[in-house]
């Protein structure tokens, strides 16, 4: 009996545990949500009614901000107004699309095969190699800010897209992602291919990208997040308005169009929101990866 | 190898924990079968999504190019501004004359109408002999009739003017009788007066004589020098006496005499000496009272003669004044001459046999006789004289009205035709409505009375450096300005959007306006026309052509 008091007081503990540990990850889990209900809701929120909300923020007044979940009156105006009367702001998307995609095909082109030799071969100065990567990996934009600046001038394309793209290309983090999975795979299987008489690209095609493939897909989607929220480099590189990014027009929209702004903003994480929910489980793996220490 | 047989309970267990994990291994896969239509719906989703993005980034831009003004532009280019002045008018008779003919005749027959054109010596009415002789007669017995009125008028004033004369004849004798007998009273006062100063005078003398003193009277009587009777001057000459006309009283009681003085003779001699003074004192008194008397007597003459002489005067003056004044003749005489003068038209009527003749060539604008009914004392007729030609009257806005003058060149367009080279005659504000009447004088053959002409002229400015349509110009509180077109770089890449420009308008008419401004130059583009409201800062793209 004793026993069974005991099994029966210690299972109820792990229960109120568990909803303990439960309530807290919630609250978190509201306080990171928050931000993005609150965006669902204010999309479809009047002006007036937005106005009456915030009008202590905008306009200084006495007293604090409210917010609804959902609005009394909700409106499709500012979602027509997206759709129909912004083309500034598909502009903008695509420039964004254009960006992250030519970015992720460089780093396919550019950051795998990088990723397989430091993973699979030996050659003089690997590990320096491998400790520049790191290093540059560390550096933040603004340090490297200055040189990239020279030689895209020098390049002669300055104020392109191709001033964001080509430095992304060469982006260090995701070759350390690719890197990690790579290492992952077994020396036996590509001894065995070898044996078999397989070339190193055929080794690197048939063998290592399908065997990575989730590491890859994990630096991919990581790299699209980042490359999406890109700010410094198209603020410093682009000049001219019409190459901006979607990043960029969000800042644009004044306080008065806030009903604007949000649906703008929705709008805009709807891409990352989708591309997250289909690599979720490769980014958890990728960033798994990240976190073991050699 | 010997194997244990398992028991019934480990085979059980057994089974069910293969089962279990069978159950496992199934939820696991139904999780992973659900997070990969998760993954695909996503995928799905994601393409979906680009789809969607592209075709309302179609749609959005044309939308915008819907919405986006369209407009013309314009650089501002150096002209004249040119000012038409136009106005409606009609053309009028210039001169007016009117057609008169003898009151009270009766109308047969009215040859004309309002409106219709006449030579000279047209005949516009005829009128009915019988009525003219009619007022001929009238006028004859009213003549007569007057005529025998003056006539009993003058003798009536003859008789009263012998009556008058009569009168004043016999005021003038009584005058001049009365006069004489008042002349002979003053003159018998007068003798009388003289002969009571006289003895006075000789009492005086005498007691002088006798006693070798001056006699003084108690009061120096002066004794005036007599003049001839002058009505006028007696009065102020009688005033001049000294103590004459005073009262007995002013004779004194006591009849000292200061200046006298007493010998101091023995009492019966002054006794004696003081009953002659006594004697003599009453005796002067006598004579003192009787010079009185006779100047009372002799002032009573004069004034009796003065009151008669005016009493005389008058009725002399009132003779002459007469009765009151008659001018009935006089005023017969000239209604006579009237009604002569009218007889002398109605005579020159009949001859022409009752007619209406137009005196000039001109056109019919009033008439004021009626068939078979009388004339009045109003022109029978009223001509626009259109010898001395017709004139232009137009009205023209009051804003117009500045780029005209006195003495400028006009046109008028009427039936097709123009006519140039003529001038402006006169400008009259007309305060009511806001308008300016322009008058133009017209020769003979220019157009007709009556008719309707547009009248236009044209007055051209200097020539401005920059002016532009008047479309261009647009006004906010007074101020003037224009929209000009720039490139703005914007998301879209290069667009065109307005901004405002400030100007000054130094000219304008219906077209075109001459600006000036700092923020203008000869090469901007203006915007003169849009299809929609545009403000400062809106993106604007030009129209399709």
């Amino acid at each position: 009996m004793e026993k069974q008091e005991y099994k029966a007081c210690m299972h109820m503990g792990k229960r109120i545990q568990r909803a303990v540990c439960l309530g807290v990850l919630l609250a978190m889990a509201f306080l990171s949500l928050g931000p993005v209900v609150f965006l669902m809701g204010g999309s479809l929120m009047g002006s007036n009614e937005m106005e009456e909300c915030i009008r202590p923020v905008l306009r200084g007044g006495d007293g604090y901000a409210v917010w609804k979940l959902f609005p009394m009156y909700p409106t499709l105006k500012h979602l027509v107004e997206v759709f129909f009367d912004s083309p500034e702001f598909f502009q903008m998307f695509w420039n964004s699309m254009k960006i992250t995609a030519g970015t992720l095909l460089g780093q396919l082109l550019v950051g795998m095969p990088s990723a397989w030799g430091l993973a699979h071969y030996s050659f003089p100065g690997k590990k320096a190699v491998y400790m520049l990567y790191i290093v540059l990996m560390m550096m933040p934009f603004q340090v490297t800010m200055l040189s990239e600046y020279l030689v895209l001038d020098m390049l002669g394309i300055m104020d392109t897209l191709w001033a964001v793209i080509l430095p992304g290309v060469f982006s260090t983090f995701s070759v350390f992602i690719m890197y990690r999975f790579f290492s992952g795979i077994p020396d036996a299987i590509i001894e065995a291919a070898r044996c078999d008489g397989a070339g190193e690209f055929q080794i690197f095609w048939r063998m290592g990208i399908p065997l990575g493939s989730s590491g890859i897909i994990s630096a991919m989607v990581l790299q699209f997040l980042e490359c999406w929220n890109l700010i410094e480099q198209p603020v410093t590189f682009l000049k001219t308005k019409s190459l901006w990014p979607l990043s960029l027009y969000l800042p644009q929209i004044s306080m008065e169009k806030a009903g604007f702004a949000l649906c703008a903003s929705m709008v805009t994480l709807l891409p990352a929101l989708l591309v997250f929910l289909a690599g979720s489980d490769y980014l958890e793996q990728g960033i798994t990866a990240a976190a073991i220490k050699e | 190898m010997n194997r244990r047989k398992w028991s019934v309970r480990e085979r059980l267990s057994g089974f069910m924990y293969a089962r279990h994990q069978a159950a496992i291994e199934e939820k696991s896969n139904v999780i992973e079968d659900k997070k990969r239509n998760w993954k695909s719906g996503a995928l799905k989703g994601f393409a979906a999504l680009l789809i969607v993005m592209m075709a309302f980034t179609v749609i959005s831009r044309g939308a915008a190019s819907f919405s986006v003004v369209q407009v013309e532009v314009e650089t501002p280019a150096p002209r004249k501004i040119e000012h038409i002045v136009r106005g409606q008018g009609t053309v009028e008779k210039n001169r007016e004359l009117a057609v008169w003919t003898q009151p009270d005749i009766l109308v047969k027959t009215i040859y004309v109408s309002i409106g219709e054109t006449v030579r000279q010596g047209d005949m516009l009415a005829l009128l009915e002999p019988e009525s003219i002789e009619e007022e001929i007669e009238k006028l004859e017995h009213e003549i007569q009739i007057l005529k025998l009125q003056n006539e009993a008028a003058g003798s009536v004033a003859a008789k009263e003017q012998q009556g008058r004369d009569m009168e004043r004849q016999r005021a003038q004798e009584d005058y001049n009788r009365t006069m004489e007998e008042q002349g002979n009273l003053v003159a018998q006062a007068e003798e009388d007066l003289r002969r009571a100063q006289d003895a006075l005078s000789a009492f005086d003398q005498r007691q002088e004589a006798l006693s070798q003193e001056p006699v003084k009277a108690p009061d120096d009587v002066a004794i005036p020098e007599l003049e001839k009777p002058d009505i006028k001057n007696q009065q102020d000459s009688f005033e001049d006496i000294e103590g004459v006309g005073v009262a007995p009283d002013a004779v004194p009681d006591d009849h000292s005499e200061p200046d006298q003085e007493s010998d101091g003779e023995p009492d019966a001699a002054e006794t004696n000496s003081e009953a002659q003074q006594n004697q003599a004192e009453i005796e002067r008194a006598a004579l003192e009272e009787a010079a009185r008397l006779a100047y009372r007597a002799f002032e009573e003459a004069l004034r009796s003669q003065e009151k008669a002489r005016t009493e005389a005067a008058r009725r002399i003056e009132d003779a002459k004044t007469g009765g009151t004044i008659d001018n009935t003749s006089q005023i017969n005489g000239i209604t006579i001459e009237d009604k002569l003068k009218e007889q002398h038209k109605l005579k020159e009527l009949k001859e022409n046999g009752g007619s209406i003749l137009a005196p000039v060539d001109g056109v019919i604008t009033q008439m004021n006789i009626v068939t078979g009914q009388r004339t009045t004392d109003t022109a029978a007729f009223t001509m626009a004289d259109i010898t001395s030609g017709m004139r232009y009257v137009a009205q023209i806005e009051e804003e117009d009205a500045k780029y005209l003058a006195t003495g400028d060149g006009v046109s008028l367009q009427a039936g097709g035709k123009k006519h140039s080279d003529l001038q402006v005659l006169t400008m009259e504000p007309d305060g009511e409505k806001e308008m300016v009447t322009v008058t133009v004088l017209l020769e003979q053959g220019i157009l007709s009375i009556g008719d309707t002409a547009s009248l236009e002229a044209v007055k051209q400015s200097d020539t401005y450096p920059m002016t532009l349509p008047i479309g261009a110009i647009h006004s906010e509180n007074g101020k003037n300005f224009v929209y000009v077109l720039e490139e703005e770089e914007t998301v879209l890449g290069t667009q065109l959007t307005v901004r405002r420009a400030d100007v000054t308008v130094e000219e304008q008419n219906g077209q075109y306006a001459a600006v000036t401004s700092e923020l203008l130059s000869e090469s901007s583009q203006v915007v003169t026309d849009s299809d929609g409201l545009i403000q400062a800062g809106d993106r604007v793209r030009l129209r399709e052509l």
